[in-house]
């Protein structure tokens, strides 16, 4: 009988950290798809910010009504942009049989692999936007370096969560694509991104800052910016988050499920 | 105690409507039993769509069976305890994460199976001795050609050193020098390793120089379990005799 170093529980975490470590570490050494991907960042921030300034100025309001809008567009076009990732989903997809002949489950090795990617993919774009937004003075102060990191883990697992179900549901379906899109347009239109553009840049979101993309979008910018969320207590909002991941990690172990019958049933 | 052990496996596929209806049904598998005892060193032989790749997915578990039962090393395929006892290697399926190096993918599977950060360094630094793998270890897999990635992918399925080697084709799609060199690479290795090897191929070479014993499976059932050499005397070569069997079965 063959003999080995670490068992269950704690082989597990070993493998899942250094997975997630590797994706991290290849993503921060090898930025430039991502930088070529986050490209048109700049055209869609600088047309939104001049929108939101040319907006107050019509109302009389000074530039942009006191709202650091510039650098509330750069984050949420950073958020926007790390969410599911086309080949991430195909990454999961491609390694979900070799994971189970493995005695570590997809489930797992999917969401380590999320995190370090979504994780190493936040740091690098979002500290370009940090220095830009350090040289350019607009709005910067170098607390919000630090309540990035602090958001940045809770972004990268709800879309490793997410990359997950979306990729369970690829197995199963053959196509998740439709799926995706449906999603990271709901993210882009409800999330938050254009919330300033709709109101005052404080107020006038009303309603659609209680829906779960708004949690994951437009409270997490303007926590960057004020350092806390908007319109409620930030332990209630980190309380909604949870609930989210919770929801979320349900989702993926169902579609995991999902994906895993398909596979028995029609061999794949 | 048996390496490998198929127990009456059976596997039927299952196309379903939207209502949840079975409208069409394949037995990919019929009740197929053997063992594989340690050191032995086996070939899995069939037609395309004969069940090969399916028996060799309810053994490393997959696939889960219809009916019947599969075990590696007295473990029942698909528990965590039999996949610590065998590695897989696929032609069509890649073990390595593309776009990470391959030592990365190797240091990740050997954490997967447990082994500590110097254990696995030292395997890894002797795997690539043994299988020449030196000038690859920086390359990310996608970036390999089929030999480059099969010899790696070799190396991925046997780094946790395993009693029983579960290999689909591996010499699938490889130019003739290539498929030599690693059959010869596979063979040196499974000899003095004493792992337990179940093969399927398609190239008679494979199976001549690899295996001593040859199961033979049609339609799902199992009809030869021998020695190659018996084959390979009913015809005038071992690729004949697999033709005229394949070919009366179809």
């Amino acid at each position: 009988m063959r003999r080995f170093a670490a068992t269950g529980g704690v082989r597990r975490v070993r493998a899942v950290l250094l997975l997630a470590r590797f994706e991290f570490v290849e993503l921060v050494r090898y930025p430039a798809p991502i930088l070529m991907r986050c490209l048109t960042l700049p055209v869609y921030v600088v047309a939104l910010t001049a929108l939101w300034n040319g907006l107050h100025k019509r109302a009389g309001d000074g530039a942009g009504g006191g709202f650091p809008a510039l650098a509330y567009f750069l984050f949420t076009q950073t958020i926007l942009d790390s969410c599911l990732n086309r080949f991430g989903i195909g990454s999961l997809v491609l390694g979900f049989e070799p994971a189970l002949s493995r005695p570590l489950s997809w489930w797992a090795q999917g969401v380590a692999q999320g995190f370090g990617r979504t994780a190493g993919q936040l740091l690098v774009v979002g500290g370009l936007v940090q220095v830009f937004l350090a040289l350019t003075g607009a709005a910067y102060q170098p607390a919000m370096v630090l309540r990035w990191l602090l958001v940045l883990p809770l972004l990268a697992l709800a879309d490793a969560l997410a990359t997950e179900v979306m990729a369970g549901l690829y197995i199963r379906v053959g196509k998740s694509d439709s799926l995706r899109f449906v999603v990271t347009k709901s993210l882009l239109a409800l999330g938050g991104g254009l919330y300033p553009l709709l109101g005052d840049g404080r107020g006038g979101i009303g309603w659609m800052r209680y829906l779960p993309f708004s949690d994951f979008v437009f409270q997490p910018a303007y926590f960057c910016l004020y350092g806390h969320a908007y319109g409620m207590a930030t332990g209630l909002w980190l309380a909604r988050v949870a609930c989210w991941m919770a929801l979320l990690a349900l989702a993926a172990h169902a579609s995991f499920r999902l994906a895993w019958r398909g596979l028995q049933v029609a061999g794949g | 105690m048996t390496a490998i052990r198929a127990d009456g496996l059976y596997k039927c596929y299952e196309r379903r409507n939207w209502r949840g209806r079975v409208v069409e049904s394949v037995e990919a598998v019929r009740g197929i039993s053997f063992e594989v005892q340690p050191g032995e060193m086996a070939a899995f032989l069939g037609a395309n769509g004969a069940g090969k790749s399916t028996t060799l997915r309810l053994l490393s578990g997959v696939l889960t069976p219809t009916r019947g039962e599969a075990s590696i090393c007295g473990h029942r395929s698909g528990t965590p305890e039999a996949a610590m006892r065998f590695g897989f290697v696929s032609g069509n399926r890649s073990l390595l994460w593309s776009h990470m190096t391959v030592r990365q993918s190797l240091e990740i599977i050997g954490a997967i199976y447990g082994l500590r950060a110097a254990e696995r360094r030292e395997r890894i630094a002797a795997l690539a001795r043994e299988l020449d793998l030196e000038g690859f270890l920086g390359r990310r897999g996608g970036t390999l050609s089929l030999g480059e990635r099969m010899r790696c992918e070799m190396a991925a399925a046997v780094l946790h050193r395993p009693a029983v080697l579960l290999a689909d084709e591996p010499t699938l799609g490889l130019d003739i020098p290539t498929r030599w060199a690693l059959r010869e690479l596979l063979r040196g290795w499974t000899r003095a390793s004493g792992i337990t090897l179940l093969l399927t191929s398609h190239d008679a070479g494979d199976i001549e120089s690899l295996c001593e014993r040859t199961l033979l499976i049609a339609q799902g059932q199992l009809v030869f379990d021998g020695p190659t050499a018996t084959l390979e005397s009913q015809a005038g070569s071992l690729e004949e005799s697999l033709a005229r069997h394949m070919g009366e079965r179809r």
